[in-house]
């Protein structure tokens, strides 16, 4: 299988912040879920595919292109979308399309005007006065406009309510038809990936948690509850995010130890909001064990 | 074809479609040899991944419901429908094994069984 | 069209439907009033300097994630912002040159009542040479501006735009200085030599300083755009 995105072993370090031996890819004609909480790096990964960070070791291609030597050929083919509008909020989609037409071999006039109709979006108005759906709308217009093959899409749906979220779906699921496209869509918000997304990718503090299809992370996890006695030593220290309470606990315990669980716990589906959960409680226990050593 | 998903099911997404499609084989609303959605049609249809179509595919072509026939897509098995039949017996057959050796390990007696069955059935 | 000239037509499309239409009716304001005498001239061509300052501020305003996702190099977007503000100061000056020969060559200052036509009169009757000197001001005041503004735009790409500023009210400061206490000196008849350079005596000589103002104006901006583009290019957007 060919990917359209290969990064490997990426490191990427700022004053408070590192991205450390990133490596994931992503082959052509899928959509990747690229999850974390804020801050886990999702961005920085962005914009070093982007080649808007200088990374500091690694390798990023796209389409089999160099992302620093080949940035310009990469982006030929490449549709963005950001959480905000990149354009100048005082002209008009049509102004825009003049604007941006040059840059692309491949600008097709009518699919942006088609687009443009389609997603319900006035060619004469000022884009500054659309919503933010509408504005997300137009980054996709104009993705698909230039034939780009591989969409990035980085937080899309922050601050989108419902309606325009499901939209995009419609709009990504339409996209994906063609098998030699791939999407990779960065968000905090899990239930836009959970149903549409064939890979997932967790970042978590500047490293790749979990990587690979949607179906491996919702088999390799599950959800275990029960009360805290009926639980071995053995078995705690291999959950993750471990949570007690007054009547019991629960935690995220990886599939591999399903062997090791009685009867008297009860074992659950683990979604990848609830995973993400657990991730972060699990590195409040380190943070807090480490503190208790000091 | 029908097909509906349930979110909050405890069905894998996967499972239900397959379902669904083998109901719909089997009572013959789909006719023999008729043409399927592509995977990626279908997965845009239900705002799937194409994984997950994948699968559905792939595990219904394995089971004799559907054929795949390169470079044209999936098509409804002709009629082998005693075979599957067959299959589908089956399956009900284990599932009443496990059913009642469950009923019997919680100390049901035979009647009690049948009628929770019953009770089943008319749910 | 190479990267840089679609850039230079990005950036125009971008200010062209704020500013057009505002600059338009300022230079046929500026002209007619330069019709009425120089003076008159003089004060439209000050305020359409003051003008053209903020639209090159518009270009600047955080485009990086444009810069992210546009397929052009950095460095073509670096060279099409030098040479927008090279050509708009280019053109601001040609302007003003334009208002200073219909202020000289109009008589329509006599239809403006008395008092204000004998102001404007006054510089209508000034001779040849005298004259000259306005046009050498112009083209002084044209490169000075334009000088800075490349250098302020250098500093904000290579440092940031905070840094750039504080350099530019340092550099302002330092040149009027320098520039009051060399005025001082030739007013004093101290600096002969340096006055018969700076303010040749012939119409010819003017314009030939004229012209040597303009490229040095055009070396230094391309000295700065090649700075800029080796030192910023390669920088985080």
């Amino acid at each position: 299988m060919e990917n359209i995105l290969e990064i490997k072993e990426l490191n990427k370090a700022y004053d408070s912040f590192a991205l450390k031996d990133v490596s994931f890819s992503l082959p052509k004609g899928y959509i990747m879920g690229f999850v974390g909480e804020n801050g886990s790096g999702k961005t920085t990964t962005i914009r070093s595919i982007l080649n808007m960070a200088n990374i500091d070791s690694g390798k990023i291609s796209v389409f089999g292109l160099d992302s620093v030597t080949d940035t310009i050929a990469i982006k030929e083919r490449l549709g963005v979308v950001f959480d905000s509008l990149y354009l100048a909020d005082h002209l008009t989609a049509k102004q825009i399309e003049k604007q941006l037409k040059p840059f692309y071999k491949d600008w097709d006039s009518k699919e942006f005007s088609g687009r443009l109709k389609s997603f319900g979006l006035p060619d004469n108005k000022r884009v500054g006065e659309f919503s933010k759906g509408m504005k997300m709308k137009l980054m996709i217009a104009i993705a698909l406009s230039h034939k780009a093959d591989f969409m990035i899409l980085d937080e899309p749906t922050s601050g989108l309510d419902p309606v325009a979220r499901d939209e995009l779906l419609d709009i990504l699921a339409e996209y994906i038809e063609n098998e030699n496209r791939s999407v990779l869509f960065s968000t905090h918000i899990t239930s836009d990936v959970e149903r549409i997304a064939d890979y997932v990718t967790i970042l978590h503090n500047g490293r790749v948690w979990f990587t690979g299809t949607k179906d491996e992370l919702n088999e390799k996890y599950v959800i275990l509850r029960g009360a805290e006695e009926d639980i071995s030593s053995a078995l705690r220290e291999k959950c993750i995010g471990f949570h007690g309470y007054r009547n019991g606990f629960d935690a995220l315990l990886s599939t591999e130890y399903l062997s090791e669980v009685t009867d008297k716990l009860e074992t659950e589906k683990a979604n990848i909001d609830e995973i993400l959960v657990y991730v972060a409680k699990e590195d409040r226990h380190e943070r807090n064990d480490e503190n208790d050593k000091v | 074809m029908k097909i509906v998903i349930k979110n909050k099911s405890e069905l894998p997404i996967y499972e239900q479609i397959e379902q669904q499609i083998k109901a719909q084989i089997l009572e013959g609303k789909v006719a023999e040899d008729e043409q399927l959605p592509s995977i990626r049609q279908l997965a845009r249809d239900l705002k799937i991944s194409v994984i997950t179509t994948t699968r559905v595919y792939n595990d219904l072509a394995e089971e004799g419901f559907i054929i795949s026939v390169t470079g044209k897509g999936y098509f409804v098995a002709p009629s082998n429908n005693e075979l599957l039949r067959e299959r589908m017996l089956c399956e009900m057959e284990e599932g009443f094994e496990k059913a009642v050796l469950n009923g019997r390990n919680a100390g049901l007696s035979d009647d009690e069984i049948i009628a929770a069955l019953k009770k089943f059935m008319e749910e | 069209m190479n990267e840089m000239m679609k850039m230079i037509r990005f950036d125009l499309i971008t200010v062209s439907r704020l500013t057009v239409p505002y600059v338009a009716i300022f230079v046929a304001v500026s002209i007619i009033a330069s019709l009425f005498g120089l003076t008159f001239g003089i004060l439209c061509v000050v305020n359409f300097v003051m003008i053209i300052a903020p639209i090159q501020g518009i270009n600047n305003s955080s485009c990086k994630r444009l810069y992210g996702m546009l397929p052009v190099r950095r460095s073509a977007v670096i060279k099409a912002l030098f040479t927008e503000i090279f050509v708009t100061m280019f053109i601001g000056e040609l302007l003003s040159f334009l208002c200073l020969f219909i202020g000289r060559s109009s008589s329509l200052y006599k239809m403006l009542p008395e008092n204000l036509s004998r102001i404007a009169s006054n510089y209508s009757e000034l001779p040849e040479s005298k004259y000259m000197k306005m046009y050498l001001f112009a083209a002084a005041a044209f490169a000075f501006l334009t000088i800075v503004l490349c250098f302020a735009q250098m500093r904000s790409e290579i440092i940031n735009m905070e840094a750039a500023i504080r350099e530019f009210l340092i550099i302002v400061t330092v040149f009027a200085a320098v520039t009051t206490f060399i005025s001082v000196m030739i007013y004093n008849e101290k600096l002969r030599a340096l006055k018969d350079i700076l303010l040749p005596p012939t119409t010819a000589g003017k314009w030939l300083s004229i012209a040597i103002l303009n490229a040095v104006t055009l070396a230094a901006a391309y000295i700065f755009c090649t700075v800029t583009v080796k030192k910023a290019s390669n920088k985080e957007l």
